[in-house]
């Protein structure tokens, strides 16, 4: 006899029903993400309808997070993609601003203290931590490495990352303008150095070889967001820089979103941790945010008031909506401003900073 | 290890890891524009002493 879903249904499973929807709404209506919460509402709609098998052990949502999710392969092919797609110009061009990449993880660290006082175990801690980085695959390989035993975690963690992903230019603009003052977000800053095709070639195999050195457990990520460079970079691997940064990447987003929705399961996702890692996602990128913009202070007075520190607040890895937020703030300041450029650098050193500081973590806790 | 002892040592590492990436990358592109690059001006340089010589023997 046929069992009928509807009287399985509980009320764990209605709510993650309307969160599945809720998430599908935000993609499309709100353009929020969509490429990725597109899928992972829909898959959690199929996670929680009752008595389908999708989640169990032969299950198509269980293998796809398993063997795709679980491994870190999806997460690494993503970083791969967006290597391909990354333009290091603008840092190569002025590597000073590597530091403003650094200063910016500075809120991975202040969130996963916080975690700590919020009476997270240490593990967790540094996996919401990592919300701070402002980079979803990082933030899922670093979570399914620190703590593969708790997916609600690594959901929430997951869900997190990539919706304030999403609210960066709302997040940003008020820390930044408490941080600055007007004068300062009026400087203009000048043109940029002719970087030269050798140099960003020579970049990512550098970069790989320095970071893996140092810190052997940040080299999947930062290996394969390398090598993504390199095929966009040689000038003679178009066929793969294509399909590394479109169809590959879309494949694995796809499967990211599946994966990820498979953990979002009522009875474990609803408890009042999801709710608090949701409030630390916030405070780490704000305090992301702050540290970038308070050492853009330190560059400033260095260089005699030259140097615009908005720029700093890009070192967060959200690439290129954080380097935006700094070009309309300056616009707003001095029409004539043009600082998008100038923010990158720092921006696509966010995304080496974060991907070390999650490596770090892994090494040390993993 | 305590989490003060992550909190330190991951920020540190981080900071050293990226000055490391800053210095080289200041390094290397000096050295590459210093002794790859130049090739190509050295090569816009004679281009324009042939296009000057053409000139000064009349040619178009």
């Amino acid at each position: 006899m046929i069992e009928l879903g509807i009287f399985a249904l509980t009320w764990q499973s209605l709510v993650m029903l309307g969160i599945g929807l809720l998430l599908i709404y935000l993609g499309i209506s709100k353009n929020m993400e969509p490429l990725l919460l597109g899928p992972i509402g829909f898959a959690v709609i199929l996670a929680n309808l009752p008595l389908t098998g999708i989640t169990g052990e032969s299950g198509l949502l269980y293998v796809i997070y398993q063997q795709l999710i679980a491994t870190g392969i999806v997460p690494l092919i993503i970083f791969l993609g967006i290597g391909t797609m990354t333009d290091f110009s603008p840092l190569l061009a002025n590597p000073k601003t590597f530091l403003l990449g650094a200063a910016a993880q500075l809120g991975i660290f202040l969130a996963l203290g916080l975690a700590i006082i919020l009476g997270f175990d240490l593990n967790s801690a540094a996996s919401i931590g990592i919300i701070g980085g402002a980079d979803g695959p990082t933030a899922i390989y670093a979570a399914t490495r620190l703590v593969a035993d708790r997916p609600e975690i690594i959901a929430a963690v997951t869900v997190s990352a990539y919706s304030y992903m999403a609210l960066v230019p709302i997040i940003q603009p008020p820390i930044i303008k408490a941080l600055t003052t007007k004068k300062q977000r009026k400087i203009r800053m000048g043109t940029m150095r002719k970087v030269s095709d050798i140099e960003k070639i020579v970049f990512p195999i550098g970069v790989t070889i320095i970071v893996g050195l140092i810190v052997p457990s940040a080299l999947p990520l930062v290996g394969m967001l390398m090598l993504g460079n390199l095929f966009r970079t040689s000038g003679v691997m178009d066929r793969l820089s294509d399909t590394g940064g479109n169809a590959l990447m879309d494949i694995a987003t796809i499967m990211l979103g599946l994966g990820v929705g498979f953990l979002m399961v009522g009875n474990t996702f609803i408890q009042l941790e999801t709710l608090k890692i949701l409030l630390l996602g916030v405070f780490a990128f704000a305090a992301a945010t702050a540290g970038g913009t308070l050492f853009g202070q330190i560059y400033y007075k260095l260089s005699n008031g030259k140097i615009n520190p908005m720029i700093g607040a890009a070192g967060v890895s959200a690439v290129p909506m954080a380097s935006r937020v700094v070009q309309k703030m300056g616009q707003e300041e001095d029409p004539g401003s043009h600082l998008l450029m100038h923010a990158m650098g720092p921006n696509v050193a966010g995304v080496i900073g974060s991907a070390t500081a999650a490596g770090i973590l892994i090494g040390l806790l993993g | 290890m305590t989490p003060l002892e992550v909190m330190i040592i991951g920020i540190g590492v981080v900071f050293i890891t990226l000055s490391i990436l800053t210095l080289a990358t200041y390094l290397f592109g000096w050295i590459i524009n210093k002794f790859f690059v130049q090739e190509k001006e050295d090569e816009k340089e004679k281009v324009a002493a042939i296009i000057a010589a053409i000139h000064a023997r009349g040619g178009d």
